[in-house]
């Protein structure tokens, strides 16, 4: 078979053209019929609150003004996520809910240094610091006094104990009072 | 009986290069001295001469016809041979071109695609990422699934268990 040279000239335009289409992102498990199904099915539904409806908007818009490798990345966390157990992703769902509440109430300032700190382990150390100065400020004057005056190993241990204490109050308190009863 | 000759060998060697116009200095005017002492040398420097002169009424060899003829014959074989190698060069840099061309064609397709026509989500996109674009707000702050997990600490943000 020979090809002859007007063909070999188009080959270059061709292969503009597909390098030109646009290649569909993250399509190989979301293509699913079933899965796109439900989803315009979810979609349907959450179309009569034109309030969830205009976030879905926008948040679609910033989704796709992240760079591709955001994208990706969000695209992993969610994949990870439901691959756990049903109870796993209930108890990840709340712990993400009262995270992300407690980041967007603090501090700008705050909020940014935990945001821009890219290790893992670095940005836990930070929230854990944040915290414990939170949980540290809310103490009745007198604990915090005596928990100031105390060394630095000291001062650690006495936090846990502490800790262990207002957990287990708390336990308590969320019991029903027959069970408290019983407890006693 | 033949007489001998009244020249050296290297004598004769300075008159033979001295008859071509060759000998200079201090030999020729050495040779020219003896020439006009010597009439033996002399009469041998004629008789030299007119030989070299009689050289020249000889007929001059002519190359035959078929001479031309056979040289380009046999230089053909070698011209071909120059002009396959050029032309193999030339399809190997045309290859090269062409592929270089296409890569070009490629890069310049995606890059000027993206640049031109910015992609705007639809619905189609909002079907296929709904999961993610609903919980975004969420997913925003948790770069992983293990940053999640180590979250779900009691003295950060997990619940409280009895055995805590």
């Amino acid at each position: 078979m020979t090809i002859s040279r007007s063909s070999l000239l188009l080959l270059p335009v061709l292969v503009f053209g597909l390098a030109a289409t646009p290649s569909e992102e993250g399509t190989s498990a979301a293509s699913d019929a079933a899965y796109l199904e439900r989803n315009r099915q979810l979609l349907n539904k959450w179309k009569a609150d034109p309030e969830h409806y205009a976030r879905l908007q926008r948040d679609l818009r910033d989704f796709w003004a992240l760079p591709e490798p955001k994208r990706r990345q969000l695209r992993q966390v969610d994949h990870a996520f439901h691959q756990l157990n049903v109870k796993m992703q209930k108890r990840l769902w709340r712990v993400a809910e009262r995270y992300v509440a407690w980041l967007e109430r603090l501090p700008e300032a705050e909020r940014q240094q935990i945001e821009k700190t890219k290790d893992t382990s670095e940005r836990l150390h930070l929230i854990r610091t944040i915290r414990e100065r939170q949980w540290i400020e809310h103490l009745p004057r007198k604990v915090r006094e005596d928990l100031e005056k105390l060394p630095p190993e000291a001062r650690a241990a006495q936090i846990i104990q502490l800790r262990k204490q207002e957990r287990q109050q708390r336990l308590l308190w969320s019991r029903p009072p027959a069970a408290k009863q019983r407890g006693k | 009986m033949a007489k001998a000759s009244p020249l050296s060998e290297q004598e004769r060697a300075d008159l033979v290069a001295y008859l071509d116009g060759e000998l200079t200095g201090e030999a020729a005017r050495a040779l020219e001295a003896k020439l006009s002492l010597d009439p033996a040398a002399r009469a041998e420097a004629d008789a030299l001469r007119r030989t070299w002169e009689l050289l020249d009424f000889l007929p001059q060899p002519q190359p035959s016809l078929r001479f031309t003829h056979h040289t380009l014959q046999r230089l053909a074989p070698l011209q071909a041979d120059e002009q396959r190698r050029r032309q193999r060069w030339c399809i190997r840099c045309l290859g090269l071109g062409w592929v270089a061309a296409l890569l070009f064609s490629a890069w310049v397709g995606y890059v000027g695609y993206n640049w031109l026509v910015p992609r705007e989500p639809g619905e189609r996109e909002l079907l296929q990422d709904l999961r993610i674009i609903e919980n975004k707000r969420l997913y925003d702050h948790i770069e992983d699934l293990d940053f999640w997990r180590a979250l779900d600490a009691p003295d950060l943000f997990g619940e409280e268990t009895s055995n805590s």
